[in-house]
């Protein structure tokens, strides 16, 4: 980020008509959140999504007032349209076995082995609450640093670290449970 | 409980990063606290980063530079702040010729005479208005005005007859 004009700058820049402050916050973002949505819905749905949510973005700029950092508003339109798209998919469980093996037969090559589990992943983080779903989103699927998830969520190092150990304990029992659920059908 | 978290996070980190596993975590990974190690590995087998398809990148520029022309098509809406000062500003001019005259002249210099406190940014906004843009605005409103039943002297909602 040595060198590059921070988010506050494009976003600035942006809102009065420079394009390519925007496409400098694009190419930014693109793979955080390309690589969030793998991690939250199916891999059919990823790109129409990734492109609801910037979409969202361009239409909304003029009405983001920085309250919150640029990459929390963006978060939050994400949040926002995961829960649309499962709440138009209906209630049913969004992965069962069966699904999951459909899926497997969407991906090509070695992916192919993890579709049950990604699937289960989704479901894990669909269960914990939020906070603990970001912690881990923004480690395991953006890559971020513990320095930098700090950063992003405003907390200090120390609570971010216990904050991580919480969400790991959480999804530890989730992923139990479900071992369980499926060991029942 | 502290050293717990610290070793989490040094094998996150390791693990992430293709590091070698710390020494001192390697004893805590057959103990206790084995189901939170593998549920690291697991996360991060799954949720691994990819790069984005380039062919999926491309799309996705190629409608966003769709929308954005869109949106630079798509006439501003005024500040709340300027919206008032013109009212006031037109609504003078409409009704006293010398200062149409002069606010065509010099729009910063006519909104200082009539009193009105602007910021640099309001007055940069009415250094960049075209003059011969601002006098027809002017004839039209002022056309428009004597076929409808608008208050020359009550100009609140004008702007929102000029942004149509």
């Amino acid at each position: 980020m040595a060198g590059q004009p921070s988010d506050e700058i494009l976003v600035d820049r942006a809102q009065k008509g420079d394009g390519q402050a925007f496409a400098a916050l694009y190419q930014r973002y693109l793979p955080r959140l390309y690589n969030r949505l793998r991690a939250l819905i199916p891999p059919e749905d990823v790109e129409d999504l990734t492109q609801d949510v910037f979409l969202a973005v361009v239409r909304s700029l003029d009405r983001f007032e920085r309250s919150s950092t640029f990459a929390t508003w963006l978060y939050s339109i994400t949040n926002h349209k995961v829960s649309d798209y499962y709440r138009h998919r209906g209630k049913q469980p969004e992965m069962t076995l069966p699904s999951a093996r459909q899926e497997a037969h969407l991906v090509s090559g070695d992916q192919s082995s993890s579709a049950e589990d990604r699937a289960l992943v989704r479901q894990v983080l669909r269960q914990l609450p939020e906070r603990y779903r970001q912690v881990l989103l923004l480690r395991f699927a953006e890559d971020l640093s513990f320095k930098e998830i700090a950063q992003v969520m405003d907390l200090s190092l120390e609570a971010t670290k216990s904050l991580y150990r919480r969400a790991i304990t959480a999804a530890q029992e989730e992923i139990a449970g479900s071992d369980k659920v499926t060991a029942r059908r | 409980m502290g050293k717990v978290t610290d070793l989490l996070v040094e094998y996150t980190d390791a693990l992430l990063q293709g590091k070698p596993i710390p020494k001192e975590v390697e004893p805590e990974l057959a103990a206790e606290f084995r189901p939170l190690w593998a549920t690291v590995e697991f996360l991060h087998r799954v949720l691994r980063p990819a790069p984005v398809p380039s062919e999926l990148a491309q799309r996705l520029e190629n409608r966003l530079a769709a929308e954005w022309q869109k949106r630079q098509e798509k006439p501003a809406s005024i500040p709340q702040a300027l919206r008032q000062a013109l009212e006031q500003l037109i609504g003078r001019a409409l009704s006293d010729e010398g200062f149409r005259a002069q606010l065509i002249e010099d729009p910063e210099k006519a909104a200082m005479g009539l009193g009105l406190t602007l910021t640099p940014y309001e007055l940069a906004a009415l250094r960049t208005m075209d003059a011969h843009k601002l006098a027809s605005l002017i004839q039209d409103l002022d056309e428009r005005i004597s076929k409808t039943s608008l208050d020359p002297t009550n100009l609140s909602g004008l702007t929102d007859l000029m942004e149509r």
